[in-house]
């Protein structure tokens, strides 16, 4: 991973190397009181970090974790079936290596044409990101080796195929520069075949690869010699129509059904559930935040009344509701699953919220940028997609963040209304004779890590690119 | 010289010399209640130099904002180019497209590069191929005296340096005529220069401009007119040197003496 600095010009103050007793003396007793709140204070915390420890290492019953940690990660997915999922994984490792090496590399490129010093991203660097993560998955490993869950594939396994297929991924950064957009094709179309290994190539499943692969034709097919616009249209039509119709046809053909998310529970549907409501949450609340500062008024006034009804009702009613209420409004006969009205309320909700985020971003920016683009004689549409959107997402990167990291823990809701998602595996677990009232705290502070570390390390990936961006700003 | 006589230079300096590309006629501007222009009567013809001064507040930006539509005047009529500004949008991009404008605090997007900066326009409004845009915006950086920068970022750029680049900026889409909005008011002294040197050359290449400034020595140096506003209406039109040397109006006379 990759950051671009500021050239560094002054050089580092001199350091004053301070020994254990003079840090003690001026971090614990600066003053007669300071002193009194230490002495207080520390006995205190020295026996809860003992009590925390002796509970991890020593009480703890950890059996209750051990015993149903493969119910932890995949739920009740079907076991003769797991292959999906560890294809998924490294599908999705590929998938994510290549995303960070193109990434990097157009950092990089940036970096280089504005003449910045560019600092190349090292493993520690990487590590200090991604460290809870790691930590979590080093724990999982630690519970699946002192109890064996009969898996035909060990885990170690699966995740040196993940560590491995992220890492041939990032050699991406290699790629030259003119190849950058098939990186990102790639990331995508493997991130969709990703989702699908499990889901399924059904002949309905055509249509995420069918909008990515057509958008792609529709803007590399060579239109230049073209004279007329309409001309030129019309070719990219026809080559996105041509390249959606053979997917099509792809996925007619294989028509493989797999395991659709209805039948996914534990870790792995909430990282899903979590993703797709991003995923389809964001444009939502980029089209409301715009339509509030429409000047049409029957747009600004439906979104308005959207996201104040939405931001005014907790997510939780609106999942009760989505299991009841969003029957009413699909055409008959249409059967939703469980899962899926879950996403549409999670979507929904977090829709209000990205807009109000999006709003104040675009408020932010100074009347000068709009100006100088309308004093140039670019049309409406044309400054906000070039100028005024680039400039107001980037500047509230961390408060979308920050919903996202709330919408994925938000997810542990579906547990009440009877989903087994990360959270509810818990109910089962418990359900069964042998851990019953037994291990309640310890499966409740390993869920609780889990969430954690995922949340961490989004948190910790939104400062980097926050840092990232600020030169050019 | 007689009264007479200097009242006949006055009455000529008030028209512009030639066809005249900007033409306000009767323009009222209003802020709420507050009157911002007042009938405003003014031409400027092709290749010509105005410079507009006055105290703060006293409608200079309202009135070049208003010649590109960045405001919408109250009452009046509004030519560019023969086309008269009106509601319709098409017709205000037309102009805008005809008209350049450099502002006070330079304007350039900060999340593109100096050459992204230039191209944006004419790949955008024009639709000119990419490699086409910028070897026009090159041409464009190097007229301005600052090639090396193009692939820096605006935040990179010194503040006379951004200047120049916004100047080059408004220059890639070809424009008839340009407007100043006080282009060397936000800058630090030294780099004041560097900027109104761009100037000078684009007024010695025959471009139409219209200036905002306080500079008063650009003004004595390339105005072929400077028009003084106060209180949202123009006051006096002169040549510079009748201008500054013989004002005829008080107002004129007090705001001289209180900036030279």
């Amino acid at each position: 991973m990759t950051t671009l600095i500021e050239p560094e010009t002054t050089s580092a103050p001199p350091i004053h190397e301070r020994n254990a007793w003079e840090w003690i003396k001026h971090n614990l007793f600066p003053n007669w009181w300071s002193g009194l709140v230490t002495i207080v204070l520390l006995p205190i915390l020295l026996y809860m970090a003992y009590r925390a420890l002796r509970f991890f290492f020593v009480t703890g019953q950890w059996e209750a974790v051990e015993v149903n940690l493969a119910l932890f990660m995949q739920g009740t997915f079907p076991r003769d079936e797991q292959w999906r999922l560890i294809a998924q994984i490294l599908t999705f490792a590929l998938a994510f290596g290549i995303g960070a090496g193109t990434a990097s590399a157009s950092a990089r490129d940036r970096a280089e044409d504005a003449s910045l010093a560019h600092e190349r991203g090292s493993l520690t660097d990487t590590l200090k990101r991604m460290w809870s993560m790691i930590a979590f998955i080093v724990l999982l490993l630690v519970f699946a080796t002192t109890h064996d869950p009969g898996s035909p594939i060990s885990p170690f396994l699966v995740v040196f195929g993940a560590v491995l297929a992220g890492y041939v991924g990032y050699q991406a950064r290699r790629l030259p520069r003119r190849l950058r957009n098939l990186g990102w094709l790639l990331t995508l179309v493997l991130l969709v075949v990703g989702f699908q290994v499990v889901s399924g190539f059904d002949s309905g499943g055509w249509l995420p690869l069918g909008i990515i692969l057509g958008s792609a034709a529709y803007s590399v097919v060579p239109v230049e010699r073209f004279e007329s616009r309409w001309l030129r249209l019309l070719v990219r039509l026809a080559a996105a129509a041509v390249v959606v119709l053979v997917i099509r046809a792809v996925y007619g053909a294989i028509d493989s059904t797999g395991i659709g998310w209805d039948e996914w529970s534990g870790l792995h549907l909430t990282l899903l559930v979590s993703a797709i409501a991003i995923v389809l949450a964001f444009p939502l609340g980029l089209l409301l935040a715009l339509a509030r500062r429409s000047t049409l008024p029957a747009l600004r006034y439906m979104s308005t009344v959207y996201i104040e009804v939405i931001r005014g009702v907790p997510l939780i009613t609106l999942l009760f509701m989505g299991q009841f209420i969003i029957g009413f409004m699909v055409p008959a006969g249409t059967e939703l699953s469980d899962v899926t009205r879950a996403i549409v309320a999670m979507t929904a909700f977090a829709a209000a919220y990205i807009a109000e985020i999006v709003r104040g971003g675009l408020q932010a920016l100074p009347s000068g940028q709009t100006e100088a683009g309308q004093a140039l004689g670019l049309a409406p549409p044309t400054i906000m997609r070039r100028i005024v959107l680039p400039q107001a997402l980037r500047a509230v990167i961390p408060a979308m963040v920050g919903q996202f990291i709330s919408l994925f823990k938000d997810s542990s809701l579906l547990f009440i209304i009877g989903i087994v998602e990360f959270l509810g595996v818990r109910r089962i677990i418990h359900a069964q004779e042998a851990f019953r009232g037994v291990g309640i705290a310890e499966t409740l502070v390993f869920v609780a890590l889990g969430y954690w570390a995922f949340a961490f390390a989004m948190s910790r990936e939104s400062q980097r690119l926050e840092r990232r961006l600020r030169v050019s700003r | 010289m007689t009264t007479d006589q200097t009242g006949q230079q006055f009455a000529d300096a008030t028209q512009a010399k030639g066809e005249a590309l900007i033409e306000l006629t009767d323009v009222d501007k209003f802020f709420g209640d507050f009157q911002a222009l007042k009938d405003i009567n003014m031409n400027v013809g092709k290749q010509e130099v105005v410079v507009v001064i006055g105290p703060s507040g006293s409608g200079k930006s309202t009135l070049i904002r208003c010649i590109n539509r960045l405001e919408k005047h109250d009452r009046g009529t509004i030519l560019v180019d023969g086309i008269e500004l009106s509601e319709d949008i098409r017709n205000i991009q037309e102009i805008r497209r005809e008209t350049g404008m450099v502002f006070q605090q330079f304007n350039l997007f900060p999340h593109l590069t100096v050459l992204d900066n230039i191209a944006l326009a004419p790949r955008q409004v024009r639709r000119e191929p990419k490699d086409e845009a910028e070897k026009t915006a090159m041409e464009l950086l190097e007229r301005v005296g600052i090639p090396e920068q193009a692939r820096k970022y605006p935040g990179q750029l010194s503040g006379g340096q951004q200047q120049r680049v916004a100047i080059a900026r408004s220059l890639a889409m070809k424009p008839k005529v340009m407007l100043f909005d006080e282009p060397t008011s936000a800058l630090d002294p030294e780099m004041i220069k560097e900027v109104l040197d761009v100037m000078v050359e684009l007024a010695e290449g025959g471009m139409t401009m219209i200036c905002v400034t306080h500079e008063m020595g650009f003004a004595r140096a390339v105005a072929d007119r400077v028009v003084f506003m106060a209180d949202g209406q123009i006051v006096e039109v002169g040549t510079p040197e009748h201008f500054f040397t013989n004002p005829q109006e008080e107002r004129t006379k007090l705001f001289l003496s209180q900036i030279l």
